[in-house]
């Protein structure tokens, strides 16, 4: 096996839940989060979303470089709902390295123009 | 059980989106400016009309304009609040075609317009400087002293009921 074959496996966690949020899988590579809990009350990024989840008519939702505070960490995540027949699947994607990579290069160049 | 309502903040990089969110949120303020890159989602609770609503805030970053925003982020918005900078006029000379956005592609969904870091107004350079139609119904805002922040808020909440 390659060494590098498990990178994005550790940066990827994959929850599943039911339509009320109660979650009963997760694989917590990144945040612990039990059988049990309700993923709307994770953060309120999922709080905001549950009613277009739940009655809208799309299936998949993709959120790009969101900022959740989980803990006492800050994460930047990709972040990918599926919805399933009797079930939703939430994906955390962990980039936060190249996210903060990317805003220190855009402070920069913006930082700068707010300077002149 | 509180009501769930989104509001979203829009309008170009730098002209103070975090820090009104900051403000209202912690009561707290920086001079230091600080891109934001992507979404931060916060949460605060108030009282409308004797009912408690759970205001979930997203400050997204800065876009010249609103098309360019992506557009699950704007998904399931129940308010809207658009930011321009009062001393900057790029942040400003698109209100009109910002608005007729919004309009188009969010009819339903209340909109604030809000011209921040009023503490920069002087004797010579005023609010009637905005005394065009678009700007009637304007908040005028500082987030570096507080002024009008949790008045824009509690009036975009009483809005989205």
């Amino acid at each position: 096996m390659l060494s590098g074959e498990t990178i994005y496996i550790n940066k990827m966690q994959e929850i599943i839940a039911s339509f009320d949020g109660t979650v009963s899988i997760s694989n917590n590579a990144i945040y612990p989060i039990e059988p049990g809990d309700n993923i709307f009350q994770l953060h309120p990024f999922f709080q905001s979303l549950e009613l277009s989840i739940l009655n809208g008519n799309n299936i998949y939702f993709t959120f790009p470089c969101i900022n959740l505070l989980l803990g006492e960490r800050n994460y930047y995540c990709d972040v990918i709902i599926k919805k399933e027949k009797d079930f939703m699947a939430v994906l955390l994607f962990n980039y936060s390295d190249h996210y903060r990579e990317m805003q220190e290069k855009i402070q920069k160049i913006k930082g700068e123009k707010f300077k002149s | 059980m509180a009501a769930v309502k989104k509001i979203v903040l829009l309008g170009h990089f730098g002209v103070g989106k975090t820090s009104l969110v900051r403000r209202y949120i912690d009561s707290a303020f920086s001079e230091d400016y600080l891109v934001t890159v992507g979404v931060h989602v916060k949460k605060k609770e108030v009282i409308v009309n004797d009912e408690p609503v759970t205001l979930i805030i997203w400050d997204i970053e800065g876009n010249n304009s609103i098309e360019k925003a992506r557009s699950s982020y704007l998904l399931g918005t129940q308010g809207f609040i658009y930011v321009f900078d009062i001393t900057r006029q790029e942040t400003y000379e698109s209100i009109e075609e910002e608005m007729a956005f919004l309009q188009e592609h969010h009819d339903q969904v209340p909109v604030c317009l809000v011209g921040n870091k009023s503490d920069l107004f002087t004797d010579e350079f005023t609010k009637e400087f905005f005394k065009d139609p678009e700007f009637e119904s304007c908040y005028f805002t500082s987030a570096k002293t507080g002024d009008n922040v949790e008045a824009l808020f509690l009036d975009l909440a009483k809005r989205t009921l």
